[in-house]
């Protein structure tokens, strides 16, 4: 009896929607089509279909002669909490009658994204490339281990060029992916421990050490590194000529009102990044404010956790509409 | 440099809050110290530099 309630609640898991991907450390599980449990929105069980690509998205047509948009970042993008039609990036293609493909994928970092465009996206044959960023996210790329998965690590070498550690052959199987990742969490935490912080023992999101001027210094190896990525990003889109867009998401904690401290700025990674890609002369929009004047708490515009919901989407798809349509892009 | 590396691993495994997370901690830094060792050597060759702990990486990337 104990055996069959084991399996019962094996079975009752959620099976992943992603799986090892060698160039990326995960990815969508190709032609994937199932229903997991929605933890953001219980009233509904989420649905997840993906294409052939292993993107939630609906096959690519390369019959349609315009280029297409896309969408890509990480589960903001991909949609968590919500279905695939009520997506910023499925209104935007409902809206503008263009094709819209949709990679993002949860936990995605822009170092993967990096890898992505410069890999994937010419199948889509874009016009426009939309990044979307949680700003707090950007450190995302200090984190090599990720979900179970040893992603690639860019890196600034001695003479501050950008140099990328692909994916280890041996991170295709488990075992070894357990123990390169082991190594992987321990050397994060170390170094974090190193510069003082401490993520792991009563960590408050309200002084997340990203938003913490004093801890400021830390960071700026994580903003050289994202500068020195945004840039490959750039020069691919201008060689290929293809648009290039960001879009800054609201985070969580400037929902919750001011800070308790004028040492800790929740607009901190944000202005940072702003000023990377105002250096870079790449196009971007800030939602905050506009997410911040949609929000209520009769009518959020995000889930509890900060995902934006279905009304998020419908704010950041008007935003995007208007600013690529400004630019004469669509 | 390397004494000061093991310091820290064994003040990360002390600013654990109890005993079984600290014999953990203990273990994967004695278990990981001789890699930490290594890339902080390579970090010190190469120079000063803004680099996380030696990522030395055998790939060059080809960006496009």
């Amino acid at each position: 009896m104990i055996l069959n309630q084991k399996q019962e609640r094996k079975k009752k898991k959620d099976k992943p929607f992603y799986g090892f991907d060698p160039e990326l450390g995960f990815w969508g599980v190709p032609n994937l089509k199932q229903r997991i449990k929605n933890s953001l929105n219980p009233s509904f069980d989420l649905e997840i279909i993906h294409n052939e690509d292993g993107i939630r998205n609906a096959p690519y047509k390369s019959s349609v002669s315009d280029g297409s948009i896309l969408c890509i970042g990480g589960s903001h993008t991909w949609g968590g909490g919500i279905k695939q039609e009520d997506r910023y990036s499925d209104l935007l293609a409902q809206r503008t009658n263009r094709q819209v493909m949709n990679m993002g994928q949860c936990s995605l970092g822009i170092d993967q994204v990096a890898i992505a465009i410069l890999n994937r996206a010419k199948k889509y044959n874009p016009k426009v490339i939309v990044v979307e960023q949680y700003p707090w996210a950007v450190t995302r790329v200090l984190n090599h281990y990720v979900n179970g998965y040893v992603k690639p690590s860019f890196y600034l070498d001695a003479n501050n060029d950008l140099k990328l550690k692909k994916v280890p052959r041996s991170a295709h199987f488990l075992l070894f992916r357990k123990i390169i990742g082991s190594f992987y969490s321990y050397r994060k935490e170390f170094k974090e421990f190193q510069g003082g912080i401490d993520l792991s023992e009563n960590y408050d999101p309200l002084a997340d050490p990203i938003f913490c001027y004093w801890k400021i210094h830390y960071y700026d190896y994580c903003y050289s590194l994202l500068e020195k990525i945004i840039l490959i990003c750039r020069d691919y889109c201008q060689q290929n000529n293809i648009q290039l867009f960001f879009a800054l998401g609201a985070i969580q904690q400037q929902f919750s009102g001011k800070s308790r401290s004028r040492l800790i700025d929740y607009d901190l990674p944000r202005k940072r990044l702003g000023n990377i890609l105002e250096k870079s002369g790449i196009a971007y929009v800030d939602m905050t404010e506009t997410m911040l004047k949609e929000h209520s708490s009769e009518d959020p515009v995000i889930f509890e956790d900060g995902h934006i919901n279905t009304k998020g989407h419908n704010v950041f798809a008007t935003v995007l509409q208007k600013e690529l349509e400004d630019r004469s892009w669509i | 440099m390397k004494s000061n590396l093991v310091k820290d691993i064994l003040w990360l495994s002390f600013a654990k809050k109890n005993f079984n997370q600290r014999i953990l901690y203990l273990f994967k830094g004695l278990v990981f110290a001789p890699f930490l060792i290594r890339e902080e050597r390579k970090q010190k060759r190469k120079g000063t530099s803004a680099s996380d702990i030696g990522l030395a990486g055998d790939d060059v990337y080809p960006l496009f």
